[in-house]
Protein backbone atom coordinates (compact mmCIF):
# COMPACT_ATOMS: atom_id res chain seq x y z
CA UNK A 1 0.00 0.00 0.00
CA UNK A 2 1.24 3.51 -0.98
CA UNK A 3 2.63 5.15 2.12
CA UNK A 4 1.47 8.91 2.44
CA UNK A 5 5.15 10.27 1.69
CA UNK A 6 5.04 8.14 -1.60
CA UNK A 7 1.74 9.57 -2.60
CA UNK A 8 3.19 13.24 -2.14
CA UNK A 9 6.25 12.47 -3.65
CA UNK A 10 4.37 11.13 -7.00
CA UNK A 11 1.93 14.43 -6.68
CA UNK A 12 5.69 16.20 -6.51
CA UNK A 13 7.43 14.83 -9.21
CA UNK A 14 8.63 16.71 -11.64
CA UNK A 15 7.12 16.03 -15.78
CA UNK A 16 10.31 16.97 -17.02
CA UNK A 17 8.00 19.76 -19.46
CA UNK A 18 8.80 23.17 -18.85
CA UNK A 19 5.15 24.40 -19.30
CA UNK A 20 3.79 21.48 -17.55
CA UNK A 21 6.19 22.11 -14.43
CA UNK A 22 5.78 25.51 -14.36
CA UNK A 23 4.68 27.08 -11.08
CA UNK A 24 0.85 28.58 -11.61
CA UNK A 25 1.36 31.85 -10.05
CA UNK A 26 4.49 32.52 -12.88
CA UNK A 27 1.66 31.59 -15.36
CA UNK A 28 -1.46 33.65 -14.09
CA UNK A 29 1.23 36.61 -13.58
CA UNK A 30 1.81 35.94 -17.64
CA UNK A 31 -2.16 36.25 -18.15
CA UNK A 32 -2.21 39.94 -16.03
CA UNK A 33 0.42 41.20 -17.98
CA UNK A 34 -0.40 39.88 -21.29
CA UNK A 35 -3.65 41.35 -20.57
CA UNK A 36 -2.83 45.01 -19.46
CA UNK A 37 -0.22 44.81 -22.25
CA UNK A 38 -3.00 43.87 -25.18
CA UNK A 39 -4.82 47.07 -23.69
CA UNK A 40 -1.77 49.44 -24.04
CA UNK A 41 -0.76 48.14 -27.58
CA UNK A 42 -0.45 50.56 -29.81
CA UNK A 43 -1.06 47.83 -32.60
CA UNK A 44 -3.37 44.99 -33.09
CA UNK A 45 -1.03 42.36 -34.16
CA UNK A 46 0.02 41.55 -30.52
CA UNK A 47 -2.69 39.81 -29.60
CA UNK A 48 -2.11 37.48 -32.85
CA UNK A 49 1.56 36.92 -31.79
CA UNK A 50 0.34 36.10 -28.45
CA UNK A 51 -1.67 33.46 -29.49
CA UNK A 52 0.75 31.83 -31.86
CA UNK A 53 3.23 31.84 -29.60
CA UNK A 54 0.55 30.33 -26.66
CA UNK A 55 -0.19 27.82 -29.34
CA UNK A 56 3.47 26.71 -29.74
CA UNK A 57 3.82 26.39 -26.24
CA UNK A 58 0.28 24.18 -25.68
CA UNK A 59 1.57 22.06 -28.50
CA UNK A 60 5.29 21.92 -26.43
CA UNK A 61 2.90 21.05 -23.07
CA UNK A 62 1.42 18.49 -25.61
CA UNK A 63 -2.15 19.82 -24.92
CA UNK A 64 -2.47 21.29 -28.67
CA UNK A 65 -5.80 19.00 -29.45
CA UNK A 66 -7.70 20.49 -26.30
CA UNK A 67 -6.33 23.71 -26.88
CA UNK A 68 -7.42 24.21 -30.29
CA UNK A 69 -11.05 23.09 -29.40
CA UNK A 70 -11.66 25.79 -26.86
CA UNK A 71 -10.58 28.06 -29.35
CA UNK A 72 -12.13 27.43 -32.70
CA UNK A 73 -15.05 29.07 -30.85
CA UNK A 74 -13.38 32.15 -29.83
CA UNK A 75 -11.71 32.73 -33.34
CA UNK A 76 -14.61 32.27 -35.05
CA UNK A 77 -16.57 34.45 -33.06
CA UNK A 78 -14.71 37.17 -31.43
CA UNK A 79 -11.86 37.12 -34.73
CA UNK A 80 -14.07 36.73 -37.55
CA UNK A 81 -17.49 37.36 -36.58
CA UNK A 82 -16.13 40.69 -34.65
CA UNK A 83 -14.25 41.80 -37.58
CA UNK A 84 -16.41 41.97 -39.93
CA UNK A 85 -19.34 43.52 -37.71
CA UNK A 86 -17.15 46.20 -37.13
CA UNK A 87 -16.31 46.48 -40.28
CA UNK A 88 -19.58 47.03 -41.18
CA UNK A 89 -21.53 48.97 -38.39
CA UNK A 90 -17.85 51.36 -37.55
CA UNK A 91 -18.59 55.04 -37.29
CA UNK A 92 -16.61 57.72 -37.72
CA UNK A 93 -15.32 60.86 -40.19
CA UNK A 94 -13.45 60.14 -43.24
CA UNK A 95 -13.87 56.39 -43.46
CA UNK A 96 -12.13 54.48 -46.00
CA UNK A 97 -14.99 52.12 -47.58
CA UNK A 98 -13.54 48.66 -49.78
CA UNK A 99 -16.98 46.82 -50.14
CA UNK A 100 -20.44 47.72 -50.80
CA UNK A 101 -23.42 44.64 -49.49
CA UNK A 102 -26.73 46.91 -50.41
CA UNK A 103 -26.94 50.09 -47.78
CA UNK A 104 -23.62 48.68 -45.99
CA UNK A 105 -20.25 49.60 -46.21
CA UNK A 106 -17.27 47.90 -45.33
CA UNK A 107 -14.41 50.38 -43.81
CA UNK A 108 -10.99 49.61 -43.26
CA UNK A 109 -11.07 51.61 -40.10
CA UNK A 110 -14.21 49.26 -38.86
CA UNK A 111 -11.63 45.74 -39.67
CA UNK A 112 -8.59 48.15 -37.72
CA UNK A 113 -10.93 48.19 -34.70
CA UNK A 114 -12.52 45.36 -35.27
CA UNK A 115 -8.84 43.49 -35.27
CA UNK A 116 -8.14 45.48 -32.02
CA UNK A 117 -11.09 43.99 -30.15
CA UNK A 118 -10.22 40.77 -31.53
CA UNK A 119 -6.26 41.43 -30.17
CA UNK A 120 -7.30 42.29 -26.56
CA UNK A 121 -9.84 39.18 -26.26
CA UNK A 122 -6.80 36.82 -27.71
CA UNK A 123 -4.20 38.02 -25.43
CA UNK A 124 -6.65 37.05 -22.10
CA UNK A 125 -7.99 33.90 -23.81
CA UNK A 126 -4.91 32.29 -25.15
CA UNK A 127 -3.05 32.20 -22.35
CA UNK A 128 -5.52 31.75 -20.30
CA UNK A 129 -6.72 28.51 -22.23
CA UNK A 130 -2.63 27.54 -21.77
CA UNK A 131 -2.74 28.03 -18.47
CA UNK A 132 -6.29 25.99 -17.56
CA UNK A 133 -4.96 22.86 -20.01
CA UNK A 134 -1.98 22.76 -18.65
CA UNK A 135 -2.05 23.25 -14.81
CA UNK A 136 -4.52 20.97 -12.85
CA UNK A 137 -7.10 23.49 -10.72
CA UNK A 138 -5.56 21.90 -7.23
CA UNK A 139 -1.99 23.57 -8.31
CA UNK A 140 -3.61 26.68 -8.90
CA UNK A 141 -5.32 26.76 -5.72
CA UNK A 142 -2.51 25.49 -3.65
CA UNK A 143 -0.54 28.49 -5.73
CA UNK A 144 -3.15 31.36 -4.49
CA UNK A 145 -2.66 29.82 -1.00
CA UNK A 146 0.36 30.59 -0.65
CA UNK A 147 -0.20 34.26 -2.11
CA UNK A 148 -2.97 33.85 1.12
CA UNK A 149 -5.91 32.51 0.09
CA UNK A 150 -7.98 31.10 3.04
CA UNK A 151 -8.72 27.37 3.00
CA UNK A 152 -12.02 27.82 3.01
CA UNK A 153 -11.96 29.79 -0.39
CA UNK A 154 -9.53 26.54 -1.89
CA UNK A 155 -12.62 24.35 -0.91
CA UNK A 156 -15.23 26.21 -2.52
CA UNK A 157 -13.36 26.36 -5.35
CA UNK A 158 -12.32 22.13 -5.66
CA UNK A 159 -15.86 21.41 -4.66
CA UNK A 160 -17.35 23.29 -6.99
CA UNK A 161 -15.25 21.85 -9.62
CA UNK A 162 -15.84 17.91 -8.42
CA UNK A 163 -19.49 18.67 -7.82
CA UNK A 164 -20.89 19.98 -11.20
CA UNK A 165 -19.72 16.56 -13.02
CA UNK A 166 -21.33 14.86 -10.15
CA UNK A 167 -24.91 16.60 -10.78
CA UNK A 168 -25.12 16.39 -14.27
CA UNK A 169 -24.53 12.74 -14.43
CA UNK A 170 -27.61 12.79 -11.24
CA UNK A 171 -29.32 15.01 -13.49
CA UNK A 172 -29.53 12.75 -16.12
CA UNK A 173 -30.62 9.48 -13.82
CA UNK A 174 -33.54 12.13 -12.90
CA UNK A 175 -34.39 13.00 -16.46
CA UNK A 176 -34.98 9.29 -17.87
CA UNK A 177 -37.11 8.78 -14.66
CA UNK A 178 -39.24 11.36 -14.72
CA UNK A 179 -39.41 10.71 -18.59
CA UNK A 180 -40.71 7.13 -17.36
CA UNK A 181 -43.55 8.64 -15.02
CA UNK A 182 -44.71 10.41 -18.41
CA UNK A 183 -43.42 13.52 -17.91
CA UNK A 184 -43.94 15.15 -21.96
CA UNK A 185 -40.31 16.35 -23.02
CA UNK A 186 -41.40 16.75 -26.74
CA UNK A 187 -43.46 19.27 -27.72
CA UNK A 188 -44.32 22.89 -28.09
CA UNK A 189 -42.52 25.35 -25.90
CA UNK A 190 -45.36 25.36 -22.97
CA UNK A 191 -44.86 21.90 -22.91
CA UNK A 192 -41.27 21.32 -22.79
CA UNK A 193 -41.46 24.47 -20.58
CA UNK A 194 -43.60 22.39 -18.12
CA UNK A 195 -41.01 19.79 -17.89
CA UNK A 196 -38.21 22.12 -16.81
CA UNK A 197 -39.82 22.07 -12.89
CA UNK A 198 -40.15 18.29 -11.94
CA UNK A 199 -36.45 17.97 -13.42
CA UNK A 200 -34.65 20.57 -11.28
CA UNK A 201 -36.75 20.02 -8.33
CA UNK A 202 -35.71 16.15 -7.02
CA UNK A 203 -32.39 17.12 -8.22
CA UNK A 204 -32.40 20.37 -5.38
CA UNK A 205 -33.63 18.98 -2.69
CA UNK A 206 -31.56 15.64 -2.81
CA UNK A 207 -28.52 18.06 -3.13
CA UNK A 208 -30.04 19.55 0.66
CA UNK A 209 -29.38 16.36 2.20
CA UNK A 210 -25.48 15.60 0.71
CA UNK A 211 -24.85 19.48 1.98
CA UNK A 212 -26.02 18.47 5.59
CA UNK A 213 -23.92 15.70 6.07
CA UNK A 214 -20.96 17.11 4.08
CA UNK A 215 -21.41 20.47 6.80
CA UNK A 216 -21.09 18.02 9.44
CA UNK A 217 -18.20 15.97 7.92
CA UNK A 218 -16.39 19.66 7.83
CA UNK A 219 -17.02 20.12 11.18
CA UNK A 220 -15.80 16.81 12.88
CA UNK A 221 -12.48 17.68 10.90
CA UNK A 222 -12.08 20.59 12.18
CA UNK A 223 -12.27 22.14 8.91
CA UNK A 224 -12.80 25.58 11.31
CA UNK A 225 -9.63 25.54 13.49
CA UNK A 226 -7.07 27.63 13.11
CA UNK A 227 -3.58 25.86 12.85
CA UNK A 228 -1.10 24.80 10.63
CA UNK A 229 -2.89 22.70 7.62
CA UNK A 230 -1.16 20.41 5.97
CA UNK A 231 -1.11 19.20 2.23
CA UNK A 232 -0.73 15.56 0.78
CA UNK A 233 0.24 17.46 -2.79
CA UNK A 234 2.72 20.09 -2.37
CA UNK A 235 3.97 22.30 -5.38
CA UNK A 236 7.17 24.94 -5.14
CA UNK A 237 8.15 27.62 -6.20
CA UNK A 238 11.79 28.23 -7.66
CA UNK A 239 13.80 31.71 -7.62
CA UNK A 240 14.64 31.62 -10.96
CA UNK A 241 10.84 32.00 -11.48
CA UNK A 242 10.24 34.40 -8.83
CA UNK A 243 13.08 36.89 -10.43
CA UNK A 244 11.06 36.00 -13.75
CA UNK A 245 7.66 37.27 -12.54
CA UNK A 246 9.38 40.33 -11.08
CA UNK A 247 11.01 40.84 -14.85
CA UNK A 248 7.79 40.45 -16.19
CA UNK A 249 6.15 43.02 -14.04
CA UNK A 250 8.79 45.49 -14.47
CA UNK A 251 8.79 44.34 -18.98
CA UNK A 252 4.66 44.58 -18.81
CA UNK A 253 5.32 48.60 -17.01
CA UNK A 254 7.47 49.85 -19.38
CA UNK A 255 5.94 48.32 -22.33
CA UNK A 256 2.50 49.83 -21.08
CA UNK A 257 4.10 53.57 -20.68
CA UNK A 258 5.67 53.15 -23.87
CA UNK A 259 2.77 51.22 -25.80
CA UNK A 260 0.43 53.61 -24.31
CA UNK A 261 2.12 57.16 -24.94
CA UNK A 262 2.35 55.68 -28.58
CA UNK A 263 -1.33 54.73 -28.68
CA UNK A 264 -2.75 57.61 -27.50
CA UNK A 265 -0.61 60.88 -27.21
CA UNK A 266 1.72 60.22 -30.07
CA UNK B 1 -6.94 23.38 23.40
CA UNK B 2 -4.55 23.53 19.69
CA UNK B 3 -6.89 25.65 17.96
CA UNK B 4 -10.06 28.04 18.09
CA UNK B 5 -12.91 27.93 15.94
CA UNK B 6 -13.51 31.04 14.09
CA UNK B 7 -16.90 31.11 12.28
CA UNK B 8 -17.00 33.51 8.85
CA UNK B 9 -19.53 32.12 6.92
CA UNK B 10 -21.63 29.56 8.52
CA UNK B 11 -20.16 25.70 7.83
CA UNK B 12 -23.52 24.73 6.11
CA UNK B 13 -23.23 27.85 3.76
CA UNK B 14 -19.85 27.20 2.79
CA UNK B 15 -21.00 23.13 1.64
CA UNK B 16 -23.82 24.64 0.34
CA UNK B 17 -22.45 26.82 -2.22
CA UNK B 18 -20.24 24.26 -4.75
CA UNK B 19 -24.49 22.62 -4.79
CA UNK B 20 -25.67 25.87 -5.95
CA UNK B 21 -22.57 26.47 -8.59
CA UNK B 22 -23.56 23.04 -9.41
CA UNK B 23 -27.23 23.81 -9.95
CA UNK B 24 -26.57 26.77 -11.89
CA UNK B 25 -24.66 24.40 -14.35
CA UNK B 26 -27.42 21.71 -14.42
CA UNK B 27 -30.04 24.51 -15.02
CA UNK B 28 -28.27 25.93 -18.27
CA UNK B 29 -27.61 22.35 -19.23
CA UNK B 30 -31.47 21.09 -18.36
CA UNK B 31 -32.20 23.85 -20.70
CA UNK B 32 -30.60 23.28 -23.51
CA UNK B 33 -31.54 19.65 -23.21
CA UNK B 34 -35.47 20.50 -23.61
CA UNK B 35 -34.49 23.60 -25.99
CA UNK B 36 -35.82 25.95 -24.30
CA UNK B 37 -35.14 29.96 -25.15
CA UNK B 38 -33.17 30.80 -22.14
CA UNK B 39 -30.14 30.24 -19.77
CA UNK B 40 -31.75 29.50 -17.02
CA UNK B 41 -27.83 29.39 -15.41
CA UNK B 42 -28.68 31.23 -12.00
CA UNK B 43 -31.47 29.09 -10.02
CA UNK B 44 -28.44 27.68 -7.44
CA UNK B 45 -27.34 31.84 -7.24
CA UNK B 46 -31.28 32.78 -6.70
CA UNK B 47 -31.69 30.06 -3.54
CA UNK B 48 -28.65 30.38 -1.60
CA UNK B 49 -28.40 34.39 -1.93
CA UNK B 50 -32.55 34.21 -1.10
CA UNK B 51 -31.23 31.48 1.93
CA UNK B 52 -28.26 32.79 2.94
CA UNK B 53 -27.41 36.25 2.28
CA UNK B 54 -25.77 38.75 -0.32
CA UNK B 55 -21.56 37.48 0.79
CA UNK B 56 -22.62 33.81 -0.23
CA UNK B 57 -25.18 35.09 -3.39
CA UNK B 58 -21.66 37.12 -4.47
CA UNK B 59 -19.57 34.08 -3.89
CA UNK B 60 -21.77 31.81 -5.69
CA UNK B 61 -22.21 34.33 -8.77
CA UNK B 62 -18.20 35.00 -9.09
CA UNK B 63 -17.02 30.91 -8.90
CA UNK B 64 -20.13 30.27 -11.64
CA UNK B 65 -18.30 33.00 -13.69
CA UNK B 66 -14.73 31.83 -13.12
CA UNK B 67 -15.65 27.63 -13.79
CA UNK B 68 -17.59 29.21 -17.03
CA UNK B 69 -14.43 31.05 -17.83
CA UNK B 70 -12.40 28.02 -17.59
CA UNK B 71 -13.16 25.97 -20.53
CA UNK B 72 -14.68 29.54 -22.74
CA UNK B 73 -12.79 32.81 -21.06
CA UNK B 74 -14.92 35.07 -22.32
CA UNK B 75 -17.53 34.50 -19.84
CA UNK B 76 -15.10 35.32 -16.87
CA UNK B 77 -15.84 38.61 -17.99
CA UNK B 78 -19.17 38.11 -16.67
CA UNK B 79 -19.02 37.00 -13.40
CA UNK B 80 -19.17 40.73 -12.09
CA UNK B 81 -22.92 40.17 -13.32
CA UNK B 82 -23.24 37.19 -11.79
CA UNK B 83 -21.85 38.63 -8.62
CA UNK B 84 -23.82 41.82 -8.52
CA UNK B 85 -27.14 39.70 -9.25
CA UNK B 86 -26.00 37.36 -5.94
CA UNK B 87 -25.63 40.78 -4.28
CA UNK B 88 -29.39 41.87 -5.21
CA UNK B 89 -31.27 39.21 -4.39
CA UNK B 90 -29.44 38.73 -1.12
CA UNK B 91 -30.23 42.20 0.15
CA UNK B 92 -33.80 41.99 -0.95
CA UNK B 93 -34.48 38.85 0.40
CA UNK B 94 -33.56 40.02 3.92
CA UNK B 95 -36.07 42.44 3.42
CA UNK B 96 -38.22 39.55 2.87
CA UNK B 97 -39.13 39.83 -0.87
CA UNK B 98 -39.05 36.00 -1.84
CA UNK B 99 -41.54 35.24 0.98
CA UNK B 100 -44.39 35.99 -1.78
CA UNK B 101 -44.97 35.01 -4.88
CA UNK B 102 -45.56 39.02 -6.46
CA UNK B 103 -42.53 40.52 -4.88
CA UNK B 104 -40.24 36.93 -5.91
CA UNK B 105 -41.45 38.22 -9.68
CA UNK B 106 -40.13 41.70 -8.60
CA UNK B 107 -36.98 40.70 -7.48
CA UNK B 108 -36.60 39.28 -11.04
CA UNK B 109 -37.66 42.21 -12.73
CA UNK B 110 -34.79 44.08 -10.58
CA UNK B 111 -32.13 41.35 -11.09
CA UNK B 112 -33.19 41.45 -15.00
CA UNK B 113 -32.45 45.30 -15.03
CA UNK B 114 -28.86 45.27 -12.74
CA UNK B 115 -28.25 42.65 -15.32
CA UNK B 116 -28.77 44.73 -18.47
CA UNK B 117 -26.93 47.41 -16.88
CA UNK B 118 -23.82 45.81 -15.88
CA UNK B 119 -23.53 43.05 -19.07
CA UNK B 120 -24.38 45.87 -21.53
CA UNK B 121 -20.90 48.42 -21.29
CA UNK B 122 -19.41 44.33 -21.34
CA UNK B 123 -20.55 43.00 -23.77
CA UNK B 124 -20.55 46.25 -26.17
CA UNK B 125 -16.90 47.33 -25.79
CA UNK B 126 -15.08 44.55 -24.62
CA UNK B 127 -16.64 42.26 -26.70
CA UNK B 128 -18.20 44.63 -30.03
CA UNK B 129 -22.00 43.05 -29.45
CA UNK B 130 -20.61 39.39 -29.90
CA UNK B 131 -21.68 36.56 -27.39
CA UNK B 132 -21.67 32.76 -28.07
CA UNK B 133 -25.50 32.85 -27.69
CA UNK B 134 -28.39 34.14 -30.12
CA UNK B 135 -28.21 37.64 -29.14
CA UNK B 136 -25.35 38.29 -31.59
CA UNK B 137 -27.54 37.54 -34.35
CA UNK B 138 -30.22 39.93 -32.44
CA UNK B 139 -27.70 42.85 -31.72
CA UNK B 140 -26.40 42.76 -35.42
CA UNK B 141 -29.89 42.65 -36.94
CA UNK B 142 -30.67 45.70 -35.11
CA UNK B 143 -27.16 47.38 -36.00
CA UNK B 144 -28.05 46.64 -40.06
CA UNK B 145 -31.98 48.42 -39.17
CA UNK B 146 -29.95 51.54 -38.36
CA UNK B 147 -29.67 51.14 -33.98
CA UNK B 148 -26.42 51.92 -32.37
CA UNK B 149 -24.07 48.87 -30.80
CA UNK B 150 -25.38 50.49 -26.80
CA UNK B 151 -28.86 50.35 -28.00
CA UNK B 152 -28.88 46.81 -30.39
CA UNK B 153 -27.14 45.49 -27.46
CA UNK B 154 -29.75 47.09 -24.62
CA UNK B 155 -32.50 45.84 -26.67
CA UNK B 156 -30.95 41.97 -27.29
CA UNK B 157 -30.31 41.32 -24.00
CA UNK B 158 -33.88 42.68 -22.10
CA UNK B 159 -35.32 40.37 -24.73
CA UNK B 160 -33.24 37.36 -23.44
CA UNK B 161 -32.46 38.13 -19.82
CA UNK B 162 -36.18 39.40 -19.23
CA UNK B 163 -37.99 36.16 -19.26
CA UNK B 164 -34.73 34.34 -17.91
CA UNK B 165 -34.57 36.17 -14.06
CA UNK B 166 -38.14 36.33 -14.02
CA UNK B 167 -38.64 32.01 -14.82
CA UNK B 168 -35.61 31.38 -12.29
CA UNK B 169 -36.99 33.84 -9.65
CA UNK B 170 -40.29 32.15 -9.94
CA UNK B 171 -38.14 28.80 -10.26
CA UNK B 172 -36.49 29.68 -6.55
CA UNK B 173 -39.34 30.60 -5.04
CA UNK B 174 -41.71 27.67 -5.67
CA UNK B 175 -38.27 25.92 -4.44
CA UNK B 176 -37.45 27.60 -1.18
CA UNK B 177 -41.41 26.64 -0.51
CA UNK B 178 -40.53 23.07 -1.16
CA UNK B 179 -37.36 22.95 1.26
CA UNK B 180 -38.15 21.49 4.55
CA UNK B 181 -38.06 23.51 7.69
CA UNK B 182 -35.54 21.37 9.35
CA UNK B 183 -33.37 22.23 6.68
CA UNK B 184 -34.44 25.82 6.72
CA UNK B 185 -33.86 26.44 10.30
CA UNK B 186 -29.86 25.80 9.61
CA UNK B 187 -29.49 28.33 7.05
CA UNK B 188 -29.07 32.00 7.94
CA UNK B 189 -32.01 33.50 6.09
CA UNK B 190 -34.37 30.08 6.71
CA UNK B 191 -36.14 31.69 9.41
CA UNK B 192 -38.44 33.92 7.00
CA UNK B 193 -39.34 31.13 4.91
CA UNK B 194 -40.50 28.85 7.88
CA UNK B 195 -44.13 27.41 7.74
CA UNK B 196 -45.08 27.28 11.07
CA UNK B 197 -43.81 29.79 13.81
CA UNK B 198 -41.67 27.91 16.53
CA UNK B 199 -42.38 30.71 18.85
CA UNK B 200 -44.02 31.07 22.09
CA UNK B 201 -47.45 33.18 21.68
CA UNK B 202 -48.03 35.90 23.43
CA UNK B 203 -51.17 34.29 25.44
CA UNK B 204 -49.28 30.98 26.02
CA UNK B 205 -46.48 33.28 27.79
CA UNK B 206 -49.15 34.86 30.04
CA UNK B 207 -51.24 31.58 30.54
CA UNK B 208 -47.64 30.84 31.93
CA UNK B 209 -47.84 33.23 34.62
Amino acid sequence: MESAQDIAARFAAKKGNLILDMYPTTKLMAVLCLLLASICSPHWCFGFIVFAVCTVLTAYAGKLTEYLKSMRIILILFVGLLTIVRAFFYTGDNLHYFLELGSLHMSWEGVASGLGMSSIVLSVTSPLLLTTKTTPVEDIVIALEHLGLSPTASFLVLSTFQMVPELKARSAVIQDSQKSRSIEVEGNLLVRAKAFFPMITPLVLSSFASTEEKSVALESRGFNYECNKTRIRVITDTPAQKRGRILMGVLTGLFCVVGGYFKWFA
Amino acid sequence: MPGKSKKKLEMITVALIPFAVAINFVGYFLSSSLKLPMYLDSIGTFIVAATCGWLPGLITGILTGVLEGVSYPPSMAYAINCAACGVIIGLLSQKGWMKKFLPALGVGVIVTLASVLISTPITAYLFGGITETGNSVVTIALQAAGFGLIPAVIISTILTEALDKVLVAVVAFFIIKAISDRFLSKLPLGHLYLKKSFAPSCSEAEDDD
